[in-house]
């Protein structure tokens, strides 16, 4: 029973007897924290294909695959939550018109199917290629990824590109509503002091992007060092100021709610400050804010505006990115926990610390955020990650990728 | 034409994975209410007792009790009786279980409460007041199911009236 | 998806045979995300119309409550003696886990003319024998605030509900399907006054439900029914000879728990300090 339902560690002053349960624990922490990942690392492909910076090219692909192997996860989380997982498919059939969170199923679906299908069209001449080389039950398999479509024509792949830069285009507000609805679960709750704002929505979403730009080029510069690949310095140092700007956005917005909150006093702001300066002091201003917000934020700046060698960037921007990966996830810690930890009451607090063992305990945490990793590296099988090697099967591709008049260009 | 299979598709899937009745009386499935209808009554009536309990029943009727629901002092009806079968037995408190099922009750603390609402008493103080021995167990005085039979009996022996 | 087979291993085909392979994959293919969609599209837009006529959540006696009836709950705070029965009987009637609160009862310690302590040691289910432990004076005043569902008409638990599970039935009572409750606790979270818990055995959500089942019977609820002071009052409030009904038309001040949430609360109390939140 306890394991289902952590009980809290302690109360201080008067809680509401039902208060005493922290009902939404670390998979509900995850949750957001997985699918900030999933839209931010679609807006880092976007930002190449639909915003055309360049530098960005050599993560574009691989930037959908991560989306991807986390999406599919994204719903584990949840899943693990519920009550009653086996029910879960009533939001499809009888989703409930007024809750934030009955939308899940659809944007979820949706934002999959547009995934999905850019992935496809990005790597169906790749697929087709290996479909034909292949034997046996490979054969059959790429044969099923393919659609049984082997049409590689120049007028088709003309059409997949058409059909791509539509989806891209589309994927960018499904993305960013994919998890500005996350966002909106809390934000309106207006029971909840900490939650209820209607920055919170806005703050998910900008942080997701933090996230997600900070992964793909984590992850970029790992395996590319482990696999002794050269690592694009120009796409390292995009990704950098992408990531410094999106999280200058999202620390200024996040102080901005407690600022914004302690110049009014109002009832609401007692609520938070006593949050703050109590149960939540260290996950928030020592970790949060100081740790994991002041430094990396220091830290980018220095790289970008001073003068740091190309080695040291790396590794420090590397550095950088993943402190803001651990803030985005104290930021939802700090969030979704802590905006439970204050009753209804308002005139108590309870404690709360996850424990390690249990459906929703840390082990469990840790392999749901491991699992993305595991299919990643399947998928990476399916699909390579670095343009270079897809553009030696998309060669064909590759010379009709350029816009034509840069094409004249270089013709010229 | 794919469109208008898959268009067909969900509406036949709709008819069969929907809940009865779902959306006709709102967003929910009407027959939840007549499942929290039909609920059991487990805490009973006072009146369910009566028929195997008739002397005390007739007692608690006329005594300061009789608003008093049996089970607020014996556990639940639901788990003695059910379908005119004894299922378990009942507790009766005594001792010093009886003191706390009525101070539960009549312990008087700072609340301001009007007399007329409930008597409230403070321990010592009320069996010092009346010269009793501090042990005494309030079922000592007071039948439990006519809180003053036995006082006011006591009181028309020795000729006091009912004030004191 | 296998309607088209096409042979593997061939090169690229002439012009127009290419272009109709093509157009029919591509048929194929976004017709299917599209159908995709649809098919989960649906059944809202269906479940959505056939329940137009629930719209108007708000007041009872309308054309959503054939028995036109305004049922109200009243408790009386100056009646209230914190003996906790009303608790006691709520557990009997519901077998409730330890540890979670249909019901409870708040004792309120004022000092001074701001210093309040409020407790509900096991929600006051054993009585408030013992005074409250940080609570050092001499008290101003000291009562007692029973707390249960406030069956608001605008309810937070079913608006956020994402599958219908709870919900307001015609007779404004706001009831929980615990067969198709998922339990993501989101209704609890919700609660502007935690009303509710995650049942530990069922894994639903669940709450005080006014005794629904012993009112459609005739009978109180059974917390008014184990009251011994009478300070939990229900009934229909357009029903003059109610005892609710008498007492809330009389100039007498009534207050609902948390107005400014906008939740409309049906639980009405007599005689509520302003320090009851």
């Amino acid at each position: 029973m306890t394991m289902l339902f952590p009980a809290a560690v302690g109360a201080v002053g008067y809680v509401f007897p039902n208060d005493l349960h922290v009902h939404w624990s670390l998979m509900i922490v995850l949750y957001p924290y997985i699918t900030g990942l999933v839209a931010g690392a679609f807006l880092v492909s976007a930002l190449y294909r639909v915003f055309g910076v360049e530098s960005l090219r050599p993560v574009a692909s691989f930037a959908l695959l991560f989306a991807l192997a986390f999406l599919v996860c994204a719903s584990l989380p949840l899943l693990v939550h519920l009550g009653h997982p086996g029910r879960a498919f009533s939001m499809f059939l009888t989703p409930n018109p007024s809750s934030a969170m009955a939308g899940f199923g659809y944007i979820y679906a949706a934002y999959g199917i547009v995934l999905a299908l850019e992935i496809f069209f990005l790597y169906r001449p790749h697929l087709v290629e290996r479909w034909r080389r292949s034997r046996g039950v490979k054969h059959l398999g790429y044969g099923l990824l393919t659609m049984a479509s082997d049409d590689l024509s120049p007028e088709a792949l003309a059409l997949d590109r058409r059909i791509m830069s539509i989806l891209a285009r589309l994927g960018i507000p499904l993305a960013i509503l994919l998890h500005g609805y996350v966002g909106f679960i809390f934000g309106g709750i207006k029971a909840n002091p900490l939650w209820a704002s209607p920055l919170t929505p806005v703050v998910f979403v900008l942080s997701a992007c933090c996230s997600g730009v900070a992964g793909v080029m984590l992850a970029y510069v790992l395996l590319n060092r482990i696999g002794g690949r050269p690592v694009s310095q120009a796409c390292v140092d995009t990704s950098l100021k992408y990531l410094w700007g999106f999280f200058a956005l999202t620390f200024s917005l996040e102080m901005l709610e407690v600022l914004f909150q302690a110049y009014m006093g109002t009832d609401s702001w007692e609520a938070l400050r006593l949050l703050l300066w109590g149960p939540l002091w260290s996950s928030f201003w020592i970790w949060q804010v100081l740790i994991l917000s002041v430094v990396p934020t220091l830290l980018l700046g220095i790289l970008i505006l001073g003068r740091v060698g190309p080695g040291p960037r790396t590794v420090l921007g590397s550095l950088s990115a993943v402190l803001i990966l651990l803030q985005v996830f104290f930021m939802r810690w700090n969030t979704v926990i802590g905006g439970q930890l204050y009753s209804h009451s308002e005139r108590g607090m309870v404690m709360f610390r996850p424990g390690w063992v249990g459906r929703e305990g840390g082990f469990v945490a840790l392999g749901l955020m491991v699992l993305p990793l595991v299919i990643l590296f399947v998928l990476g099988r399916i699909f390579p990650f670095w343009p270079r090697e897809v553009n030696d099967f998309l060669h064909v591709v590759s010379a009709r990728d350029e816009e034509p008049d840069r094409r004249l260009g270089i013709g010229n | 034409m794919s469109i208008l299979g898959l268009i067909l598709l969900g509406i036949v899937a709709r008819l069969v994975l929907l809940p009865e009745g779902y959306g006709s009386e709102g967003l929910y499935r009407p027959g939840a209410v007549q499942e929290e209808a039909v609920r059991a009554v487990r805490v009973q009536e006072n009146d369910s007792c009566r028929p195997c309990h008739p002397l005390i029943g007739k007692l608690h009727e006329q005594g300061e009790h009789k608003a008093l629901l049996c089970e607020n002092c014996h556990a639940v009806g639901g788990d003695h009786f059910l379908n005119d079968m004894v299922i378990g037995g009942m507790s009766s408190p005594c001792g010093e279980a009886l003191d706390g099922s009525c101070m539960r009750c009549h312990r008087q603390m700072d609340v301001a409460v009007d007399p007329e609402i409930i008597k409230l008493i403070k321990g010592p103080d009320h069996l010092d007041k009346l010269r009793v021995r501090s042990d005494h167990d309030c079922d000592q005085c007071h039948h439990v199911h006519a809180p003053l039979k036995w006082v006011r009996e006591a009181r028309a022996m020795v000729g006091v009236s009912d004030g004191g | 998806m296998a309607a088209r087979t096409a042979s593997g291993g061939n090169g690229p085909e002439g012009g127009r045979d290419a272009d109709l392979r093509r157009r029919g994959f591509l048929r194929l293919v976004l017709s299917g995300a599209v159908g995709g969609s649809l098919l989960l599209v649906i059944p809202m837009g269906a479940a959505r119309l056939l329940s137009g006529a629930q719209e108007d959540e708000e007041g009872g006696g309308t054309s959503n409550n054939p028995a036109g009836r305004r049922y109200v709950f009243v408790v009386d705070v100056t009646r209230c003696i914190g003996c906790g029965t009303c608790c006691v009987a709520d557990r009997n009637e519901f077998m409730v886990p330890d540890g979670y609160y249909r019901t409870w009862v708040e004792r309120y310690v004022i000092e001074g003319l701001d210093e309040v302590h409020v407790d509900s040691p096991q929600g006051g289910l054993n009585g408030f024998a013992q005074l409250p432990e940080a609570c050092p004076g001499v008290a101003r005043d000291l009562f007692f605030v029973p707390k249960l569902c406030n069956m608001c008409a605008r309810p937070s638990c079913v608006q956020v509900c994402p599958v219908g599970a709870t919900f307001r039935s015609r007779e404004g009572f706001v009831l929980v399907d615990a067969k198709r409750c998922v339990g993501c606790a989101y209704c609890v979270e919700a609660c502007p006054y935690s009303a509710r818990f995650l049942h530990p055995l069922h894994k639903t959500a669940s709450k005080c439900t006014w005794c629904f089942h012993r009112v459609h019977k005739g009978l109180e609820p059974v917390c008014v029914r184990a009251c011994p002071t009478g300070a939990r009052m229900f009934g229909d409030l357009d029903d003059p000879d109610s005892e609710v009904g008498r007492l809330l038309s009389r100039p007498e001040a009534v207050a609902v728990l948390k107005p400014e949430m906008g939740n409309k609360p049906s639980l009405y109390y007599l005689g509520l300090r302003r320090e009851v939140i």
